[in-house]
C-alpha cells in the first residue's frame, strides 16, 4: 500500500503540471487544459490503491492517474501540445491521453459514457478468468447521465468487478436530497462513501477492489471532496507537522519538478506537429497492403496536393 | 416590375448567328414597344430589332462587333407590369415528345444514337423568327440600283465585284460552320468528353437529341463533315462565313509612316456587311478558279422590243428594264448549258445541277453589296420577273427587304452601270460557278453587212469558275446569252 | 452444402466464429435462451454457455457502451439490436466512442465489434421496424457498414465482419430473412469488406441495389430487358468502404446510373454514391445520375410497399435514363 508521501508528491507534480498548461492555455499556445480542480489527491489515491494490472477510466480532468503510473511530465505536455510525439497523434484533445501499456483507458467528454466502457471490460476481464480490477472515475454530476444508470446496472447484473468513483462536492448538498450513492442501491450495486481525504481513498478503494478481485461484485463509492482548504495545502501541512519533510527539502523537490517542467514545455513546444498524413492514420486498423479505403485515399492525396511544400 | 429577357431570335431562315452591328438604346433608356434598339448583321441582312415590350433598359449584353448566337440574351428591360414578362417564344422548333418506352426507342449504344438522330429539318429547324412583332427588317441605306452615282467608295472602286449575300439557311449538311448555341451548348458529360477528342466545338454542331441537346452521334456526324467545308443541298447553298477564321499567315498591322501623325488616320471596327463582304469575298477568290470572258452585245433588237412592250407594262404598274429581259435570257442559257447553274457539294464530292433557277442580282448599298433573289425565274413570266426586281427593290428602298429575299441564289447577274468600265472581272457568289456582269449600253460603231452602222452595244463580263466550267462551255454560254439578247423574240418563242 | 435461409446462414457464421475463436461473444436482448427475436441465435446459447451468449438488459446504449470496453479489453463482442430502429439509443456509443475509439487513443485501443441489426421494411412492421439507417453510420468516419443481400454472403460477410478490427454495422435486410434460400457451404468461409459484386451484367444503365432492394432491381431489370434496355447490376454487399472500383468502371461502360435504397432520398447514401461517380466518372456519363428510394417521409405503416421502391418504381426511372 502506498503512503501519504507518495501520494502527496504524485499530486504536487500533477498540481504543478495544472498550473503551467493553465498558463499556456490563457497564451493560446494549447487549445485548453482540464485541470484536476483540486482533486489530484483523491485521484492519485485512489490510483495508488490498485495493482498495476488494474484498469482506470479517467475522465479528461483526471490525468493525475497517468502521472501516478509514471507518465512523465513531457510525455503528458507533448500530448497537451498535440505534437509529432503526442501518444494520441494529435488526434485526441487536451485530456484524452491514454495509455493501454498503463491500462489507462480513453476517456470520454460526454460525461458518463466511459462508465459503460468501464463495465464492459470489467466484465469481459471477468469473462475470461482475469482478476483484473477496474476503476471509473466520474464527477458527481455524470450520474444525473443515461451512461452512468446503463454502466451500474449492467455491472449489478454482470457482478462486474468495478468501483464507481463519484468525486462528489461535499460543501454542497445534493439536489433533489438523494446522495449518488443511493443510486446504487436500486441496481444492485454495493455503496460506499468516504471523506476526500487521501488515506480514506487508499482504504476505501483498496478495500472495494479487494472485493471486487474476490468476485463479490462492483462497488459505487462516493467520495465527498472539500476543495476548501486546498486539501493538497492541507495535505503539506499535516506531513510537515509529521516531519515526513523539512521545508527545505519541500522546497528543492518543487524546485525539481518545475525545472522538469520547464525542459518539458520547452521540449514540447520545439517538437514539429503531426506529420499531414498522421491526420488520417488510425482511422481504421492498418490494412496489410497499408491502403486506406479508396475515399480516403483520395482525401489524403488532395491534401498532400494543397500542402505540396509543405516539409511536414 | 419584372425582368424581360431579349435573346437574339431566328431572324432569317436557319440563321444560326448575327454580329451586333450597332445600339440604338443604352441601359437606363426608356423604350416604347417597336422601338429600335440594335443592329444585327446576319448571313442575310442587316436588321434592326425593335423593343418587344414598353419598359427601361436595364443591360445590354453585347459589344458592337460581337458575333452572338441565336438565343443569346442581348438585353434585359425592366418592365412595368407584371404580367408581360414572359419572355417570347424562343425561336425553337416545338420540343418533339419524348419517346413513348416501346421496343423501337432509340437505345442508348452511341452507334445507335447516331442512326436516331432526327433527319435533316427536324429539331432546332422550325419556323423562323416566331418574335415576328419584335422585328423589323430594314435594309439601311442605299437603293436597289445604285446608279448611276454610288456615293461609297467600294462602289466606286474599279473592280466593283459583285457579291453574294448568300443562301438561304443552312441544311444540316450545310452546318459545319454555322453556330446552333448559346455560349453554353446542352451535351452530357460523355458528349462533351468525345467533341474533345475529335477537336470538335459543341457550338457548331447541330443539336438532334431531345431538348436541344447534342448528341454523340451529332458530333460524329459533324466531325465526318468537317473536313468539308461546303455542301450544296436542295434547300440551301452553303454558308462561307466560317472563312473568317484563319487568314494563314499573321495578320498585317496599319500604322502611319514615320513622320506622320497617327491622327491622320481614322480607325473604325471592320464590322458587319464590310466584313461580311470580306470573308465572302475571301472564300470565292481562295476556292474557285475564276476565269473572265468578255464579249459584246449589240442590243438595238432588244431596245425596241423593250420600247415596244413598255406603255403595256406600264398600264400594268410594271416599270420595264433591260434586267427582267437578260436574266431571262440567262435562264434559257442556263438550260441548254445545266453546269453554269450547278455548284460542288464538296462533302459527298458530287456536282449538283440545280434545275430551279434562282437569279441572284447584285445590288450596291451604301453598307455594300447584297444580292436580292429572284426565286424561279424560269417559272415567270417577263413581267413577273420585272415584278420581283421592282418589288425587291422598292423593299430595299423602304429598308424592307426579308432575309429569305436575299439567299438561295443559283446563278448571279451583276449590273455593272455607267461606271463599270470597258470590262470588269466579277467574283463570283461562291459556290456558284457562274456570274454575269453587264456594262453601260453605249452607241458604237458596228460593221453590218459590210457597211459602219450605229449599234446599241452592251458589253459582257462572265466569270466562271474553271474547276467546273471549262473554256470553251463558258464561252459557249455567253454566247448563248448574248444571242437570245440580240434575237428577244426568239427568245420569247422558244419559251412559249 | 445445402439449401439455407439469410437466418440459418449468419447462424452458422456466429457459430463457426465462435468456436475458432473464443474471444467471440454474442449479447443483446433475448440472444441467449430465447435465440433472438428473429431466432438468428438459436442454439448458440446451448453449445457456448451464458459466458458467451449474453442476454443483457433492455438498453441499446448499455449494450453498445459495455460491448466497447468488452472490445478494448481484447474481446470480439457481437451485440445484436433487435431492429435497426432502435439503434438510436445506442447512436452516441457508436459514433462518439465506437467510431473514434481507435482516432482518439492514437490507436493505443481499438474496438473491433460487430453489431448486427435487422434493417428495412416488407414485414409490416410500421414504422419503428422498418427503417434503413446506414447512412447515418456511413457519414460518421471509422466505421464500417455491410449490408447483405442474400444468405452465402452474410455467411461470409458476417465471418470477416467479426474477424475485422474495426466496428462493423451489419445490417440483416429482415424481409431476405427467410424469403430467399440458396446453397450455401457448411464450412467456415469469408468474403473480404469492401468488395462488390456485379450480379448482372448490361449495357446501359449500372443499377447499385443492396440488400432486399437488390431484388427488386433485378425485377425492374428484367423488365425493360424486354424493352431492349440493357440492365448491370451492382451490389456493393459493403456499403462503406465502398467498392467504388467497381462501380466506376461499370458506369464507364455504361454512362449512365440509377441507385435504388430503401432509406429516403435526402442525405441517403445514393447521393453519396451518385456524387463519387460523378467525381471518378463525370465524363462517361450519358444522363444525369439517379436515383430511386423510400420517400422523404417516416416510413409508413399500411403503405409500405408502396413508400418502397419497388420494381415499378424503378422501371420508368430505369427507361428515362437509358434513353436521355
Amino acid at each position: 500500500m502506498a503512503d501519504l508521501l507518495e501520494v502527496y508528491r504524485s499530486a504536487v507534480r500533477a498540481r504543478l503540471l495544472d498550473e503551467r498548461l493553465a498558463i499556456h492555455a490563457r497564451a493560446g499556445h494549447i487549445g485548453y487544459h482540464p485541470d484536476a480542480a483540486r482533486a489530484e489527491l483523491v485521484v492519485v489515491a485512489a490510483t495508488l490503491a490498485l495493482d498495476r494490472e488494474d484498469w482506470i477510466f479517467p475522465t479528461p480532468r483526471d490525468h493525475a492517474a497517468a502521472l501516478a503510473r509514471g507518465v512523465s511530465l513531457e510525455r503528458y505536455v507533448d500530448h497537451a501540445v498535440g505534437n509529432a510525439d503526442d501518444a494520441l497523434g494529435g488526434h485526441g484533445s487536451p485530456g484524452m491521453f491514454a495509455s493501454r501499456a498503463l491500462r489507462i483507458a480513453s476517456p470520454s467528454v460526454q460525461v458518463s459514457q466511459h462508465l459503460t466502457h468501464a463495465t464492459g471490460l470489467a466484465w469481459a476481464a471477468r469473462l475470461r478468468g482475469a482478476k483484473e480490477v477496474v476503476l471509473a472515475l466520474f464527477d458527481e454530476t455524470a450520474a444525473d447521465a443515461g451512461d452512468f444508470h446503463s454502466a451500474v446496472n449492467f455491472a449489478g447484473v454482470t457482478r462486474a468487478p468495478i468501483v464507481f468513483l463519484s468525486k462528489t462536492d461535499g460543501d454542497e448538498a445534493p439536489a433533489p436530497d438523494v446522495e449518488v450513492r443511493e443510486k446504487a442501491v436500486a441496481y444492485g450495486v454495493r455503496d460506499d462513501e468516504c471523506a476526500g481525504d487521501p488515506a480514506a481513498v487508499l482504504e476505501h478503494v483498496g478495500e472495494a477492489a479487494r472485493r471486487a478481485r474476490a468476485g463479490e461484485g462492483p462497488t459505487l463509492l462516493e467520495v465527498r471532496l472539500r476543495k476548501e482548504p486546498d486539501p493538497l495545502e492541507a495535505l503539506r501541512a499535516a506531513l510537515l507537522h509529521e516531519g515526513a519533510f523539512t521545508e527545505e527539502a519541500d522546497f528543492a523537490f518543487r524546485r525539481e519538478l518545475l525545472l522538469e517542467l520547464e525542459r518539458a514545455t520547452s521540449a514540447a513546444f520545439a517538437k514539429p506537429a503531426p506529420r499531414l498524413e498522421s491526420l488520417f492514420e488510425h482511422l481504421y486498423a492498418p490494412s496489410a497492403e497499408g491502403a486506406l479505403p479508396v475515399h480516403v485515399e483520395a482525401q489524403r492525396a488532395s491534401l498532400r496536393a494543397a500542402y505540396r511544400e509543405d516539409p511536414r | 416590375m419584372a425582368r424581360f429577357e431579349f435573346k437574339l431570335p431566328d431572324i432569317g431562315e436557319g440563321v444560326a448567328e448575327g454580329e451586333l452591328v450597332g445600339w440604338h438604346v443604352k441601359p437606363g433608356d426608356a423604350v416604347k414597344e417597336d422601338q429600335a434598339m440594335l443592329d444585327v448583321m446576319t448571313d442575310k441582312a442587316t436588321v434592326t430589332i425593335g423593343a418587344p415590350v414598353k419598359g427601361t433598359i436595364r443591360e445590354t449584353l453585347a459589344e458592337v462587333g460581337a458575333v452572338v448566337p441565336v438565343g443569346t440574351l442581348l438585353v434585359v428591360i425592366e418592365t412595368e407590369g407584371g404580367a408581360s414578362a414572359a419572355a417570347p417564344a424562343p425561336s425553337r422548333a416545338p420540343e418533339p415528345a419524348r419517346p413513348a418506352p416501346s421496343s423501337s426507342a432509340p437505345l442508348p449504344a452511341p452507334a445507335a444514337s447516331a442512326k436516331s438522330a432526327p433527319a435533316a429539318s427536324t429539331g432546332a429547324e422550325g419556323p423562323a423568327a416566331t418574335a415576328v412583332g419584335d422585328i423589323k427588317d430594314t435594309v439601311p441605306g442605299g437603293s436597289f440600283f445604285a446608279s448611276p452615282a454610288p456615293t461609297s467608295p467600294a462602289a466606286a472602286s474599279p473592280t466593283p465585284a459583285p457579291l453574294a449575300a448568300s443562301p438561304a439557311r443552312p441544311a444540316p449538311a450545310s452546318a459545319v460552320d454555322d453556330g446552333y448555341h448559346e455560349e453554353r451548348p446542352l451535351a452530357t458529360p460523355v458528349v462533351r468528353k468525345l467533341a474533345r477528342e475529335l477537336g470538335v466545338d459543341l457550338r457548331k454542331v447541330r443539336p438532334s437529341g431531345e431538348g436541344h441537346r447534342v448528341t454523340q452521334g451529332d458530333v460524329r456526324a459533324y466531325q465526318s463533315r468537317a473536313s468539308a467545308p461546303v455542301a450544296t443541298s436542295p434547300q440551301a447553298a452553303s454558308s462561307a462565313s466560317g472563312s473568317r477564321a484563319g487568314l494563314g499567315r499573321a495578320p498585317i498591322a496599319i500604322s502611319p509612316p514615320p513622320g506622320t501623325p497617327a491622327s491622320l488616320e481614322e480607325r473604325r471596327p471592320f464590322v458587319g456587311m464590310r466584313r461580311k463582304i470580306a470573308e465572302r469575298m475571301h472564300a470565292s477568290k481562295t476556292t474557285a478558279a475564276h476565269f473572265t470572258f468578255v464579249e459584246e452585245c449589240d442590243v438595238g433588237r432588244l431596245k425596241a422590243l423593250r420600247e415596244r412592250m413598255k406603255p403595256a407594262a406600264e398600264r400594268q404598274g410594271v416599270k420595264l428594264t433591260f434586267l427582267p429581259f437578260i436574266v431571262k435570257a440567262v435562264v434559257a442559257a442556263l438550260k441548254r448549258f445545266p453546269v453554269l447553274n450547278s455548284a460542288l457539294d464538296e462533302t459527298t464530292n458530287e456536282l449538283v445541277t440545280r434545275r430551279y433557277y434562282h437569279i441572284g442580282i447584285a445590288a450596291s448599298t451604301d453598307q455594300g453589296l447584297m444580292v436580292p433573289v429572284v426565286k424561279d425565274a424560269d417559272r415567270k413570266s417577263l413581267l413577273e420577273v420585272a415584278e420581283d426586281i421592282e418589288r425587291l427593290g422598292q423593299a430595299a428602298k423602304a429598308g424592307k427587304i426579308e432575309a429569305a429575299d436575299l439567299s438561295g441564289s443559283t446563278f448571279t447577274i451583276t449590273s455593272l452601270g455607267t461606271q463599270g468600265g470597258l470590262f470588269a472581272t466579277p467574283v463570283l457568289n461562291f459556290p456558284e460557278v457562274g456570274i454575269l456582269g453587264v456594262h453601260q449600253i453605249k452607241k458604237r460603231p458596228v460593221v453590218r453587212d459590210d457597211q459602219i452602222v450605229i449599234g446599241e452595244i452592251m458589253l459582257l463580263s462572265l466569270s466562271f469558275d474553271h474547276r467546273i466550267v471549262d473554256g470553251h462551255v463558258g464561252a459557249a454560254f455567253a454566247y448563248e446569252v448574248i444571242q437570245n439578247l440580240e434575237d428577244p423574240e426568239a427568245l420569247f418563242l422558244g419559251m412559249a | 452444402m445445402s439449401q439455407k435461409n439469410m437466418v440459418k446462414a449468419i447462424n452458422e457464421a456466429l457459430r463457426h466464429e465462435m468456436a475458432s475463436d473464443d474471444r467471440v461473444v454474442v449479447m443483446g436482448e433475448d440472444v441467449g435462451k430465447v435465440g433472438g427475436v428473429f431466432r438468428v441465435t438459436e442454439g448458440l446459447y446451448d453449445e457456448f454457455g451464458e459466458a458467451r451468449v449474453i442476454d443483457t438488459p433492455l438498453n441499446e446504449g448499455g449494450i453498445v457502451g459495455t460491448a466497447i470496453g468488452m472490445a478494448a479489453y481484447g474481446l470480439r463482442p457481437v451485440p445484436e439490436i433487435q431492429f435497426a430502429d432502435f439503434i438510436f439509443p445506442a447512436f452516441d456509443q457508436i459514433v462518439s466512442e465506437a467510431a473514434k475509439y481507435r482516432y482518439r487513443s492514437g490507436g493505443e485501443y481499438a474496438c473491433p465489434m460487430v453489431i448486427r441489426a435487422p434493417i428495412g421494411g416488407g414485414i409490416r412492421g410500421g414504422l419503428y421496424h422498418s427503417q434503413s439507417p446506414e447512412a447515418f453510420f456511413i457519414h460518421t468516419a471509422g466505421l464500417k457498414v455491410v449490408c447483405p443481400s442474400n444468405p452465402y454472403d452474410a455467411k461470409g460477410l458476417l465471418a470477416s465482419a467479426i474477424r475485422d478490427e474495426d466496428p462493423v454495422l451489419f445490417f440483416e435486410p429482415k424481409r431476405v430473412y427467410r424469403a430467399v434460400k440458396m446453397e450455401v457451404p457448411d464450412e467456415a468461409y469469408t468474403i473480404p469488406l469492401g468488395e462488390g459484386r456485379v450480379v448482372r451484367e448490361g449495357e446501359h444503365v449500372t443499377v447499385v441495389a443492396w440488400g432486399a432492394m437488390l431484388y427488386e432491381a433485378i425485377a425492374a431489370a428484367e423488365e425493360v430487358a424486354a424493352q431492349g434496355v440493357s440492365v448491370e447490376i451492382v451490389d456493393p454487399r459493403t456499403l462503406w468502404p465502398l467498392d467504388l472500383d467497381l462501380i466506376v468502371r461499370s458506369v464507364e461502360k455504361t454512362g449512365r446510373i440509377v441507385v435504388v435504397h430503401e432509406a429516403p432520398k435526402a442525405c441517403g447514401f445514393g447521393a453519396e454514391i451518385l456524387q463519387l461517380v460523378s467525381e471518378r466518372a463525370f465524363l462517361h456519363l450519358a444522363a444525369p445520375p439517379a436515383r430511386v428510394t423510400g420517400f422523404d417521409t417516416p416510413f409508413p405503416y399500411t403503405l409500405e410497399n408502396e413508400y418502397l421502391p419497388l420494381a415499378r418504381r424503378i422501371v420508368p426511372t430505369l427507361l428515362e435514363t437509358a434513353r436521355y
